[in-house]
């Protein structure tokens, strides 16, 4: 695997479009296809968005690489920390697993998937939200 | 135990069996599982069908041939099938639109959310 350069405007910024965009779309690029395949309407118009953003971004690269103008370091957080790459993957692994578990005490992912596996935490449906 | 007619398999056996997939990915094509530039791939396809001259951007040129490109296009089509199957094996059905979205967004018909669906693919995909 080809390591990237670090470049922090377009790494942030690009970070927060995307963010916007999955919560927007309630799906990432693979599960949009997850969720046509399991008879989704929606997800094909995610499809459609997608299409026509990597399409749009495609002929604006050029401009948005000279705009940001930004020369990027290739590094890893091994070169950084100074410790073999095994040490930081299995320390990082500790530590999400970590988050895992605290987050699956507080919310186990059985209440998690709906009634029927659709997302909704199997609340009443007629709650008086309004 | 999760089985082939279960509606919801439990995450962590779910994203274990993806996280070993990865194995076979870096053996077989020395890069890890994707799926968004499968998107480029596609959309610079169907443009040039329609005669756009997307092989002069290099960005285009880079994602549409070879099979670095195209098993990615694989991987999303079989999620695709796989995930039909999966609903077929375990009798479960799907409303058009989520039932989360007339909860969070109020959108209750597909022509009210079809919008925002297609608003999210186009930020969420120049991520590549």
């Amino acid at each position: 695997m080809k390591v990237k350069p670090l470049l922090w405007q377009a790494d942030i910024i690009g970070g927060l479009i995307l963010g916007v965009g999955i919560a927007l779309a309630g799906a990432c690029p693979g599960t949009t296809l997850a969720q046509i395949g399991a008879g989704y309407g929606d997800a094909w118009f995610i499809l459609l968005g997608g299409i026509a953003g990597a399409l749009s971004y495609g002929y604006l690269d050029g401009p948005i690489t000279a705009l940001f103008a930004e020369q990027g370091q290739k590094t890893t957080f091994a070169e950084l920390a100074g410790a073999p790459f095994w040490a930081i993957a299995l320390a990082a692994a500790f530590v999400l697993a970590g988050l895992v578990a605290v987050l699956e005490r507080k919310q186990p992912w059985t209440h998690e998937v709906g009634s029927d596996c659709d997302g909704l935490m199997g609340e009443p449906k007629q709650s008086a939200a309004a | 135990m999760p089985n082939l007619r279960s509606k919801a398999w439990s995450p962590y056996v779910a994203g274990a069996a993806i996280g070993l997939l990865q194995i076979p990915t870096f053996l077989l094509m020395e890069t890890a599982l994707g799926a968004s530039s499968s998107f480029v791939t596609v959309g610079a396809q169907i443009a040039a069908l329609f005669g756009a001259s997307v092989g002069n951007v290099k960005y285009f040129a880079d994602h549409m041939w070879g099979a670095k490109n195209w098993w990615q296009v694989a991987v999303v089509a079989g999620i695709a099938i796989g995930a039909y199957l999966s609903m077929n094996a375990s009798g479960a059905r799907r409303q058009v639109i989520s039932p989360v979205w007339s909860k969070t967004m109020g959108a209750t018909t597909l022509s009210s959310r079809a919008p925002i669906a297609f608003l999210g693919g186009f930020l969420m995909l120049p991520s590549v």
